[in-house]
């Protein structure tokens, strides 16, 4: 960046360095800059390491394959859900965080030592879990369910690591005070912001959660604490393993409105129904932590009705929501562009050969489609009987977490690397690929998953022949085939994965530098907006006219409605139980 | 623009369009139909999770479900000569989860209702009935009672679904569903 | 607000980007209706505009509903018999 656009503001006593964004008119601090770039190339570590535990995990469970001992693959699993559920998500949403308030608000970031702090606890917890969890004493899942025990380090990482976390939001509250005191902006945050605020609020309760039940149970692996009760330990544990991917749901709906602001000028078609859609989430979102908990001896069907359906599916509704305001709000920006011909121009002339925006769409259907459906349907209670704890489980999270969140934190990267590390991506025709290759791939394993699962195969389980058991159960041979396929779309995911690691650490170190002469080439193909006649016509209450939205969110619903009846069709054939 | 602050100071005035409206008013309904779904199912469903279920201590289990397994042992089965039991129909049958089996086998009458003990001896399990696909959660400490009729005759696997250590995949157990007066 | 003309930045150097940006941006100036006292923005706003009645919101209930109500359930399992 050259020197002149580095602007120095003096507040009260603290001295703050800003930049001007030239693609956005944004001031960015230098502080929360470094802070963003820290928490984004943190992120994309541990997505790497995680990635190939994944990828081993998949291939140990394609049985011709059948990679690891069994040792391992418990050892490699428990690794694999730590490293990309945990920290490759919190660490980019740290950097989401501060990039959704200091830089979108052009503000100053509160307390960046305090920020710092909280990003190394981060980085030692996480390598200290890691670490127990490779030393081979602590294969006891993400979850560590009592009474297996875990390494006393294994949970001290953890406790760290939220620590640093919680510090995280603090800041990033903080840095809401300071924007609103020192009116860096005017009226309410943009709707991104909010969006990130949803994310923060319920990272407070997750990571509050999280504290609340790993002290306790850190002092029980250290023998201060006699017994741990496993009821309550799942609940509470849940308040904390279910939301943090509540987190993830409000980061990354906000980032698809961002994505599609930025790259297709889309505007929210209503502030007050999309700000209602996340306050549905800031409320009941985080009651959904009750979806592991369903078949669970102890807990009243009042409970989990309640707690399971986020009160009355007032957060699903939330979601339908986002589901259909953000293709709407695109539709009515292409539109405005003078992609007006017939009910999918717009979809059609959308800048598919822009990675951000490809990766923006493909998170949005794919979590609708099958994160979304297949969550709602197996938090139904008496539905869950049928999936509880099998393969339907990660198969239905990989839908949520990879195709919705991993892959749209991947296209957000595309524009941040220009916007904040001030780099061209590097081989822009690999990175157009590369959102379909891990896309596509994500939505095999979270469909071969589901599939499996519904033919019973256990998660978390090395052996579907149960070859060395005393009484083996044999499953259908296509749940084999379930797996092999599954197997294939984990080597294309990784691929794909891999390709984004390499894509974007070669960018940020080899990447020609962006300033305001190729900014606007660095972030990638845009439609071309030049049809203005068209700009009154739409966009606004009195004009709205989306057939193609229409037609997106009609055959989702029919697809819900029809998968979710299927289901109850299917509960009914089972054993009754009373 | 969702990256700027909203236009007007007082959007929440704004009107909103019909298209979104209409949406909005489908999800708030369709919610409401999945919420009472499951109530309905409560009431005229057959297959519900039963709420039964007490504090034990997992040796006090243990004892129970082998005091069972001694008076209803029709036989014993397999290179490791585990007992079948068979209770009476209508009555209380008891299985122990512990790393790493289901004990004893069980055998049932089709169309028979049983009172089915399910607890752990040492940690967390899945009870994972297969090929029926009915999965609950079983801990130590709780012995959870659920009444169950088994609707099809044939041998059932139980598979373990809860990750209870190294050996958690050779953790199986069996349920045979006779047509009623056989078997035994 | 922020406008993209705005930016000191840009004066002189328009890519596509920026040009296509403040051809959108351009768009229906809004009618001022009336600047209304601040004191007039409805209730629902003023809560979507304060974070920390929201964090507030969004950790009690929760709280109350997923945990608290939960765990009470739990200390009430009676004994075996
Ligand atoms: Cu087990």
């Amino acid at each position: 960046m050259s020197s002149v656009a580095i602007e120095s503001r003096t507040l009260g006593a603290i001295a703050a360095k800003f930049r001007t964004c030239p693609a956005t008119g944004l001031k960015v601090d230098l502080a929360a800059q470094a802070l963003i770039k820290a928490n984004a190339v943190a992120a994309v570590v541990f997505l790497a390491i995680g990635g190939i535990f994944g990828l081993m995990v998949a291939l140990t469970r394609w049985p011709a394959v059948h990679l690891l001992s069994s040792d391992m693959f418990y050892l490699v699993l428990t690794a694999h859900g730590l490293d990309v559920l945990l920290l490759w998500i919190i660490f980019f949403e740290m950097a989401v965080l501060y990039f959704a308030s200091a830089v979108i608000l052009s503000s100053r970031i509160a307390a960046p030592r305090w920020a710092w702090v909280g990003f190394i606890l981060m980085v030692i917890g996480g390598l200290m879990t890691n670490v127990a969890v490779l030393q081979g004493e602590s294969t006891v899942m993400f979850t560590s369910y009592p009474p297996l025990k875990a390494q006393p380090h294994f949970y001290l990482g953890l406790i760290l690591f939220a620590v640093g976390a919680l510090i995280g939001c603090c800041v990033f509250f903080g840095t809401l005070v300071i924007a609103k005191e020192e009116r860096t902006y005017e009226g309410s945050i943009p709707l991104v912001t909010f969006g990130a605020l949803t994310a923060a609020i319920i990272a407070v309760f997750t990571i509050a959660s999280g504290a609340i039940i790993l002290i306790p149970t850190f002092l029980w692996s250290v023998g201060y604490i006699s017994n741990i009760d496993t009821l309550t330990y799942k609940l509470v544990w849940w308040a904390m393993g279910h939301s943090s991917q509540q987190i993830n749901v409000s980061a990354h709906v906000s980032i698809w409105y961002l994505i599609a602001a930025v790259t297709v000028g889309a505007k929210p078609l209503s502030e007050k129904v999309s700000r209602t859609a996340f306050l549905m989430y800031i409320l009941f979102l985080q009651l959904a932590s009750a979806h592991h908990l369903l078949v669970e001896p102890g807990l009243s069907s009042e409970w989990k009705i309640v707690n399971t359906s986020y009160m009355m599916y007032l957060a699903v509704m939330g979601s339908m929501i986002h589901g259909m305001t953000v293709p709407g709000s695109i539709e009515a920006a292409q539109r405005k562009s003078g992609f007006t011909r017939g009910a999918f121009e717009w979809l059609r002339k959308a800048p598919w050969g822009n990675p951000a925006f490809a990766g923006m769409f493909l998170s949005l259907v794919m979590f609708g489609f099958i994160g979304g459906i297949s969550g709602v349907v197996l938090g139904t209670e008496q539905l869950n009987i049928m999936m509880h704890n099998t393969l339907y489980v990660p198969g239905h999270f990989h839908g949520t977490v990879v195709t919705g969140t991993t892959l749209a934190f991947m296209a957000v990267t595309y524009l941040v690397v220009p916007l904040i590390f001030q780099r061209e991506i590097i081989w822009p025709k690999l990175a157009r690929i590369q959102p379909y290759l891990f896309g596509i791939g994500a939505a095999g394993i979270s469909m071969f998953m589901m599939g499996a699962g519904t033919l019973g195969v256990a998660r978390r389980h090395w052996d579907l022949a149960m070859t060395d058991a005393a009484l083996p159960y044999g499953y259908p041979p296509i749940a084999s085939l379930m797996l092999g396929l599954n197997g294939l779309s984990a080597i294309m995911a990784a691929t794909g994965g891999a390709l984004y690691v390499v894509i974007v650490v070669a960018s940020i170190l080899f990447g020609k530098k962006v300033d305001e002469t190729n900014i606007g080439t660095a972030l990638g193909p845009m439609p071309q907006r030049v049809v203005r006649d068209a700009v009154t016509k739409y966009g606004n209450a009195g004009s709205w006219h989306l057939p193609g939205t229409y037609v997106l969110v009609t055959v989702f619903f029919g697809a819900f409605v029809l998968y979710y009846f299927v289901n109850w069709k299917y509960l009914s054939e089972l054993w009754p139980m009373q | 623009m969702a990256i700027h602050s909203p236009e007007s100071r007082i959007w929440w005035n704004e009107p909103v369009a019909r298209g979104e409206l209409v949406w909005v008013a489908i999800a708030f309904v369709w919610g409401l139909i999945m919420f009472f779904m499951m109530i309905y199912w409560h009431i005229y469903g057959k297959q519900n999770l039963s709420a039964v279920v007490g504090r034990v201590d997992p040796e006090v289990y243990v004892g129970k479900v082998e005091a069972f397994t001694e008076k209803y042992k029709v036989r014993e089965e397999g290179e490791t000569g585990i007992p079948v039991a068979k209770p009476e129909a209508g009555g209380d049958a008891y299985m122990v989860a512990r790393t790493f089996e289901w004990w004893p086998v069980l055998e049932l009458e089709k169309g028979k209702s049983y009172k089915l003990h399910l607890s752990s001896a040492d940690l967390q399990h899945g009870f994972s009935l297969q090929p029926t696909n009915i999965n609950i959660q079983v801990h130590p400490g709780l012995e959870h009672v659920v009444t169950v009729t088994p609707n099809e005759s044939g041998t059932f696997g139980v598979v373990c679904n809860e990750y209870c250590g190294l050996g958690h995949h050779v953790m199986g157990g069996r349920i045979y569903v006779v047509e009623p007066g056989q078997g035994g | 607000m922020i406008y993209i003309k705005d930016s000191p930045a840009l004066a002189g150097t328009k890519s596509q980007f920026v040009i296509a940006w403040e051809g959108f941006m351009a768009q229906d100036p809004q009618p001022e209706t009336a600047v209304a006292p601040p004191e007039r923005i409805p209730f629902m706003q003023r809560l979507l505009d304060n974070p920390f009645l929201l964090l507030f919101l969004g950790v009690v209930i929760p709280t109350v509903i997923y945990i608290l109500w939960g765990v009470m359930e739990i200390t009430q399992i009676p004994l075996a018999k």
